[in-house]
């Protein structure tokens, strides 16, 4: 999975959510200079999981290992990976 | 931009439309209880009137070619009798839509809208059936309860809401996740936890959406098809969750539902 696509489904997410210009979101732009609050989150998070089928929790953000849309987009294309392979193994078995 | 404020009159026939009694609607006390500073509007009540203007505007705009889709996300509840603007409009090529408070600058409720043709849920099944007789007494208490909107989709949508809020959906999502503790069913669990809609999303199709009431439209059957419900621990003590309906109206695809909640273990 592209992780350019990937981030243009996220930057896509965020101006669902906050009054700020397509050219505002690049890949270095910091979540905390989004102002996203928890509501805001937790839509990200169900848009994520419905999409990619990846959890990302709270402390991935609180714990300052994602702190950028690019940080982030990189997590989902790991994760989502490997749901994959797990899926692949299961119907495999 | 408009001015709106909710009174008793309003809230009480969304509670009669949606059997949505829950205290903190009605008393300070229990409002209080549940955090808040005021006696608190349901949140599906002013999307009522949201869905109205944003499907005027669409029309205005010429969406109307293809599906609309409306997102909403509920920031925070709106207090009784208290003040609120609401305003659309556009950014970055998308129609946006908000209502604040005319006391406080805090937006209430946000969204946006578009033209999107939803894709309908793989292994979606029939959650609920509503025949022609229970689908018209529905329409027609909607029609006598609010009768400034006239819009067929706007009173499905509402209908929908109603039924999901009947069902054992939220309890079903918190049981499969271990955190519904003691609750046997729904009203156990809502007594052990705060329930929050955080959100709603409808896509109405272009034929459905141009439908009045007072058309006398003609419904033989509501079929409103779930798919498999997602579910987030977002802590120990906080799930999250997406419950989507496709609804076919006398056989036909017509709208898709999303309903978003946050369901918080009260200590």
């Amino acid at each position: 999975m592209l992780n350019a696509v990937v981030f243009e489904f996220l930057k896509n997410a965020v101006l669902e959510l906050k009054d700020i210009e397509p050219e505002d979101i690049q890949q270095d732009t910091s979540l905390e200079a989004l102002a996203l609050d928890s509501l805001d989150y937790v839509d990200v998070q169900v848009n994520i999981r419905k999409t990619y089928k990846v959890e990302v929790l709270p402390e991935l953000f609180t714990s300052g290992r994602i702190t950028t849309i690019g940080q982030l987009a990189a997590h989902i294309v790991s994760e989502a990976s490997k749901v994959g392979a797990e899926a692949e193994e299961a119907a495999a078995s | 931009m408009k001015h709106w404020q909710f009174d008793e009159a309003h809230i009480d026939s969304w509670a009669q439309f949606s059997g949505d009694f829950n205290p903190i609607h009605f008393d300070l006390d229990k409002a209080r209880q549940a955090g808040s500073d005021a006696v608190i509007v349901h949140g599906m009540l002013p999307l009522l009137f949201v869905k109205k203007e944003v499907g005027k505007k669409a029309a205005h705009e010429g969406m109307t070619a293809d599906w609309l889709s409306l997102n909403c996300r509920l920031k925070s509840p709106l207090p009784r009798n208290a003040p609120h603007a609401f305003a659309i409009h556009e950014l970055g090529g998308r129609g946006k839509f908000s209502i604040r408070s005319l006391t406080d600058p805090e937006e209430l409720v946000r969204g946006t809208y578009t033209m999107r043709t939803p894709v309908p849920q793989e292994n979606a099944r029939t959650g609920m059936l509503i025949e022609a007789p229970e689908a018209i007494e529905r329409l027609a208490q909607f029609r006598a309860l609010f009768p400034e909107i006239d819009e067929l989709w706007i009173a499905v949508d509402a209908m929908v809401f109603s039924y999901f809020l009947s069902s054992e959906m939220a309890y079903e999502a918190a049981k499969s996740m271990g955190m519904a503790g003691g609750a046997t069913d729904q009203s156990t669990l809502m007594k052990q936890a705060l329930t929050i809609q955080t959100s709603h999303a409808v896509s109405v199709c272009p034929h459905f959406a141009v439908q009045r009431l007072s058309g006398n439209p003609e419904i033989r059957q509501i079929d409103i098809r779930l798919g498999e419900p997602l579910s987030i621990k977002n802590s120990d003590s906080e799930l999250i969750g997406s419950h989507t309906a496709d609804v076919y109206v006398n056989g036909r695809f017509s709208m898709q539902i999303e309903i978003g909640l946050m369901l918080k273990l009260l200590n």
